[in-house]
């Protein structure tokens, strides 16, 4: 073997390496970075944290954490056992409550996760340096679902860290009296951390122990076994029989496969090499991989619990386990991968030759220089998997919960002015809200109820909720927030819509922060609010409901109604001939007498009548559907509220509503054709009127909708009859 | 790759001299895109669309840090490299450093490429 020969072999490996490290190190950057973000941010990210906060914060108050009793307020429930809750009360009591001490808490487990994998992958190839392991390590570190979760108050990653450090123990000494007495206290931390926990770990590790010594493993299921159950008897005798009713009772919500069917395509779409690594791991792992008798149960546990993803409101929470076993089995496959046909270390060439002279040739059998070529492409073959990997998760880590975290901390004040309100209204009563609950327990505000849990219960007839909807309806409440996500209408699942329909009875939505809605009583001895789509006075109705309030920008009116795309239908506002022009998909326009100037015509505009990003099934009824000149009636159904904003874009359920001057002669004005799409330049008032259009049109004049001076930019209106009429 | 022959040896100084000038063109060329992608990641963490905001301006000045920094590696680099390799002309650890400019090239590229 020559030098060069030498070279290529020995420089090409370093070359992947190289690739890996930076592409590993830099999955690692991005985590680390994000992870920073997140801590120095004061307010929730998600949901569920503002219950994690709460039930630490009742603990340090003394309150019961599974009230057996909750037909009375408040109505909470604990969805989970009390070993995260336990810590963060701990330091609540030294602290006061925040979001900061939570999330750190899950940080430091997510890092002490991919510290114990990238141990587990160095227990298997103790030879092969440090690589194989931070190549694990880091592959789950920028996995979008850890990431995401990793920086939230939220249990799991604690429980992840426990589960799988009690697999690394088991796993590394299980011929160990003391290492099975640590790993089955680890299994039942996790489990009584998260209960789904509680299953792929520990399986994982007798099957391993089982192989070892026998006794072992046995002695490990009955610690594990016999320490959960008792502990179990114990909650239950304590907290009256309301351990068992918030765990697992109250946690059996509908199911919907649809969901698991979409993660699964979404894990296949960001992970299509790491399936195809493992497709080949289970066809041929056996073989090869001593790893293979944990690495496969653990895998099949840890689906299963993943599939439960399908539960209504789950998120990607039940990923992290699965994501978890990739990681591993890259770093094990990797490993393998470093010298895949071995040669023994007396028939090696002397690669470490000196660094000033070229040595001279060296005679190496034929069958070893193949064997070392072949090492090299697969090795090479196998980096380029994992980059492509490591590459594919990080670009979508920064597209997917980076970037949305990114536009949450974004809004900035606005949660402190909704702190400030949520404080203020405090004062007068109860406070109700979802996403931010969390702004309550930081404020030490008690929570009246957990809208999604609760209202899983309602709806399987396991809570009746009609004293909770009598308060409602008595406006007990000076202030209810209901998250109004953009993309999809996720208040319908936490709130009943007989809860909604109460909301939307007695209290009208004043304003929007964060994607909050802030709900306030109605005023009724003050304001007149409408009636069936119809304002008491004025000579129009209203084309569509707005229970979620409206939107005022550029003189047109985005009206936000409660439901989903394509379910909330669209009314003609008066008689008039309706025209949908050529170039308009998602709009229709009717021409009108103007019911104040007689002779004189003007045109009501109905746009993003369509679904998001599908401009072929507009919501427009058929028989409307390119027609020019239908007589309509006052009242006729022309469309439904969309999710429509644009080929690109998508937003709240709604439809833009206009009032429009038109020609002389009628005619729907040339120059404001293009309204059919919302980000279009019309031209401006002074513009129409110098084109001789008679503008401006007041639309409170005609429907009595509230309007504002404002252009250029979108201000939020209540759902209620301005009857100033100008 | 002993030299022992002077046409031989003519050879490997022109490879040694092509490849050191096309490691010198390679990383010149690759100075915007990673520029570009490292702007890319700061506005997955901090972008914004607000043309004046304030992200735009750290962005600005991240950019031109970013270009300091790579401009003085840039120059390390080059100037390092060939001296070394004139020192160390033909033996492994030329060859070894080489490989290795070669290495982080191929690794800033597919930054490049991914981000």
């Amino acid at each position: 073997m020559n030098f060069t020969e030498k070279l290529f072999l020995k420089e090409l490996r370093l070359t992947a390496k190289i690739v890996l490290m930076f592409f590993s190190g830099l999955a690692i950057l991005i985590f680390l970075i994000h992870g920073l973000i997140v801590l120095g941010f004061d307010y929730p990210l998600d949901y569920g944290e503002g219950a994690m906060l709460n039930q630490s914060l009742r603990m340090t108050q003394g309150q019961p954490l599974y009230p057996s009793d909750i037909t009375t307020p408040p109505y909470l429930i604990s969805n989970y056992p009390p070993v995260f809750i336990l810590l963060n009360a701990f330091f609540f009591w030294i602290f006061g409550p925040s979001m900061l001490i939570g999330r750190l808490v899950s940080l430091l487990s997510t890092i002490g996760t991919a510290i114990t994998i990238g141990l587990l992958i160095k227990h298997f190839y103790p030879n092969q340096g440090i690589l194989p392991g931070f190549v694990g390590a880091s592959l789950f570190l920028i996995t979008p679902y850890v990431l995401q979760w990793s920086g939230y108050y939220r249990i799991d990653m604690l429980a992840l860290f426990f589960s799988i450090t009690g697999l690394y123990i088991s796993i590394k000494k299980p011929e160990d009296n003391r290492s099975i007495l640590l790993a089955a206290l680890l299994f039942i931390l996790a489990a009584y951390t998260r209960q789904s926990f509680g299953l792929a770990g520990p399986l994982a590790a007798v099957i391993w122990v089982w192989t070892k010594n026998r006794q072992h493993a046995i002695k490990l299921i009955l610690i594990y076994a016999i320490s959960g159950l008792v502990i179990f008897g114990l909650l239950q005798i304590l907290t009256k029989g309301g351990f068992y009713f918030h765990i697992i009772e109250a946690n059996v919500n509908l199911f919907n496969w649809q969901t698991v069917l979409n993660y699964a395509r979404q894990i296949y779409r960001n992970m299509t090499w790491l399936i195809f690594i493992l497709v080949i791991y289970l066809t041929i792992g056996w073989r090869f991989f001593r790893s293979y008798r944990f690495l496969i149960p653990y895998f099949i546990a840890a689906s299963a619990v993943a599939v439960t993803v399908g539960k209504i409101g789950s998120n990607v929470n039940y990923l992290v386990e699965v994501s978890a076993a990739f990681a591993i089995l890259i770093g094990v496959v990797f490993g393998k991968a470093w010298e895949p046909f071995s040669i023994e270390d007396n028939k090696k060439p002397d690669m470490d030759f000196p660094q000033q002279e070229i040595p001279g040739l060296e005679p190496v059998d034929r069958k070893i220089r193949r064997k070392m070529w072949l090492n090299l492409v697969i090795f090479l073959f196998l980096s380029a998997i994992t980059v492509n990997q490591l590459v594919g998760l990080s670009r979508e880590s920064l597209l997917g919960p980076i970037a949305s975290h990114r536009d949450r901390i974004k809004m900035g004040v606005a949660y402190q002015i909704l702190e400030n309100r949520i404080i203020e209204a405090s004062s007068e009563g109860p406070v109700l809200a979802d996403e931010f609950t969390a702004i309550l327990s930081i404020n030490r505000i008690p929570l009246y109820i957990q809208p999604f849990t609760i209202s899983q219960l309602a709806r399987a007839n396991r809570w009746d909720q009609t004293e909770f909807i009598q308060a409602i309806q008595e406006q007990s409440f000076p202030l209810i927030l209901i998250h109004h996500f953009p993309g999809y209408p996720v208040y319908l699942e936490r709130w009943t819509p007989e809860m909604l329909e109460a909301i939307f009875e007695n209290y009208a939505a004043q304003n929007i922060r964060a994607n909050s809605l802030a709900f306030e009583p109605k005023d009724i001895k003050n304001e007149i609010y409408p009636i069936n789509r119809a304002c008491l006075g004025a000579p129009w109705q209203i084309p569509t409901d707005a229970h979620m309030g409206l939107f005022w920008y550029n003189r047109q009116l985005l009206m936000m109604g409660a439901g989903r795309s394509g379910e909330i239908p669209v009314f003609a506002v008066a008689d008039g001939l309706l025209y949908q022009f050529p170039e308009w998909k998602t709009s229709v326009a009717i021409q009108h007498d103007d019911p104040f100037t007689p002779g004189k015509k003007l045109w009501s505009f109905y746009g993003d009548l369509a679904p998001a990003f599908d401009l072929e099934n507009a919501y427009i009824v058929d028989h409307f559907i390119g027609l020019q000149g239908v007589r309509v009636s006052a009242g006729d159904l022309i469309g439904y509220q969309g999710q429509w904003l644009g080929p690109f874009q998508q937003t709240w359920v709604h439809a833009r509503f206009a009032l429009l001057p038109a020609e002389e002669d009628g005619r729907f004005p040339e120059s404001l054709l293009p309204i059919d799409d919302f980000f279009a330049p019309l031209p401006s008032l002074r513009d129409q009127a110098n084109l001789g259009l008679d503008v401006p049109i007041s639309l409170t004049a005609y429907t009595s909708l509230p309007q504002s001076n404002i252009f250029g930019t979108m201000v939020f209106l209540p759902y209620q009859c301005d009857m100033g009429g100008n | 790759m002993k030299d022992k022959k002077p046409n031989y040896r003519i050879l490997l100084i022109l490879t040694t001299i092509i490849l050191w000038l096309l490691s010198v063109v390679l990383a010149f060329l690759l100075f915007l895109p990673v520029l570009d992608s490292i702007i890319r990641i700061y506005a997955a963490f901090w972008g914004d669309t607000d043309p004046i905001g304030q992200a735009f301006f750290i962005g600005v000045s991240l950019r031109n840090a970013a270009m300091f920094v790579l401009a003085i590696l840039y120059v390390i680099g080059i100037i390092g490299g060939a001296e070394h390799h004139s020192r160390n002309f033909n033996t492994p650890t030329s060859w070894h450093v080489m490989f290795l400019t070669y290495a982080i090239l191929l690794t800033i590229f597919l930054f490049t490429l991914f981000f």
